[in-house]
């Protein structure tokens, strides 16, 4: 048994604390508590919750699955290490995914891939020609157009259609003119719309 | 609004960003336009695929390993430095210890003085009271701020190893001495202002370095 005497003189038993915290289910806003003071138990449940999330961010905005898990992993390293700066004015959820996009936008301006220009639609694949119409084949054509669209309109059409964001935020997050932010959002569409009618 | 326009405002109209106003001139051409009511079927439709992919995707393989690598490589550094910290604060610590008899031999004053400055000074009531609710709140805020730290402790102690873990319980037991010497120095001159004040600045001195402890 572990014990301290506190400054009321109280004896403090731990065993029975930690015991009693390893039975309890324990909440989002519980887990970033003690990951903020070093448990990477703690940190390993919220990487678990979010994981899925954060990779289908960076897959979608980078277009890219090698890359995805690279920035996924880097994520995650980040937040651990600014965890400390987290005061809760938002969710976790929130948090993580800001830090994320800007990570992800961070990645496509040093490699230059953030000013790319336009992929020509004829250059795109064919789509293919069974069950057209049927759920599955329509998520993964919409998935592949979606991964074919010049940078900065798939990161706003990821953001804005997938993610929920509104354009002022994503005119905050990307450093655009909200302006600029729709007309890549109705290019986006426009593109979209026209290699699903294919 | 002709066609053009809608269609120029279709993206907004969809996304809720228009005005009453301009809501009800697309609606309105739409309805009596067939062409731009395709289109804005055809947009809907997009929006409503986009809805339906999943939010999440899990990736290839599991990233945690890698990640817990990364985590530990930059604690082990960061602890390195962290242990120099605690063995600076114990050293603190126990000047303090030494510090704190001297201090309150200087601190308290003569009962003769006491009794004199007492009857003299008609704002001493109302300032011993708030120093009474300023050591009250001391001692609350140095009780939650010692759970916490207890509570960081426990979870570190292996990462901290034997030698620093003892040296922060050491650290806590001196801070628990110095307390108990001043207050009870309190209960030998219940009335002295100066004794609670300076048993009310320690417990903030104490709070301040128990919060830098537990930020390490």
């Amino acid at each position: 048994m572990r014990e301290l005497v506190t400054s009321a003189g109280l004896l403090v038993d731990f065993s029975d604390f930690l015991g009693a915290v390893e039975r309890q289910p324990m909440s989002e806003a519980d887990l970033v508590r003690d990951a903020q003071r070093g448990d990477a138990a703690a940190f390993e449940e919220l990487y678990r919750l979010h994981v899925s999330k954060i990779y289908g961010l960076c897959l979608r905005m980078c277009a890219n699955p090698a890359k995805a898990e690279d920035l996924t992993q880097e994520a995650f390293i980040r937040a651990w290490q600014k965890l400390g700066s987290f005061r809760r004015q938002s969710s976790f959820r929130t948090w993580l995914h800001r830090l994320t996009v800007n990570l992800v936008l961070g990645d496509l301006r040093s490699t230059g891939r953030w000013e790319s220009r336009l992929t020509a639609i004829d250059s795109l694949p064919e789509r293919g020609d069974g069950g057209a119409g049927a759920k599955p084949e329509t998520t993964f054509d919409l998935e592949r157009a979606i991964s074919q669209l010049p940078p900065q309109a798939r990161m706003v059409f990821v953001l804005h259609d997938i993610e929920g964001y509104k354009h002022r935020e994503i005119a905050s997050l990307c450093n655009l003119a909200v302006g600029t932010s729709k007309a890549h959002l109705h290019r986006a569409r426009k593109q979209l719309r026209e290699v699903l009618k294919r | 609004m002709n066609c053009e326009q809608v269609r120029e405002q279709m993206d907004d109209y969809l996304g809720g960003y228009l005005d009453e106003a301009s809501q009800q001139a697309v609606e309105h051409h739409a309805a009596a336009c067939a062409s731009c009511r395709a289109d804005m079927k055809d947009l809907k439709n997009l929006l409503a695929q986009a809805r339906q992919l999943s939010p999440g995707v899990s990736p290839d393989q599991d990233l945690w390993p890698a990640i817990l690598g990364q985590i530990e490589e930059s604690r082990a550094k960061s602890w390195s430095n962290a242990n120099r910290s605690w063995m600076a604060l114990a050293a603190v610590l126990a000047l303090a210890v030494l510090l704190i008899p001297l201090l309150l031999r200087q601190q308290a004053p003569e009962p003769g003085e006491r009794v004199k400055a007492a009857a003299t000074d008609s704002m001493a009531i109302d300032a011993a009271t708030q120093a009474k609710v300023d050591l009250a709140r001391s001692e609350d805020r140095v009780l939650l701020v010692r759970r916490d730290l207890v509570e960081a402790i426990e979870i570190r102690r292996d990462l901290l190893g034997p030698e620093a873990s003892q040296s922060v319980e050491e650290s806590l037991l001196v801070l628990d001495k110095a307390v108990a010497d001043i207050q009870q120095a309190l209960e030998e001159n219940p009335d002295d202002r100066r004794l609670r004040l300076l048993l009310a600045a320690k417990y903030q001195h104490e709070v301040r370095l128990l919060q830098r402890v537990s930020r390490v």
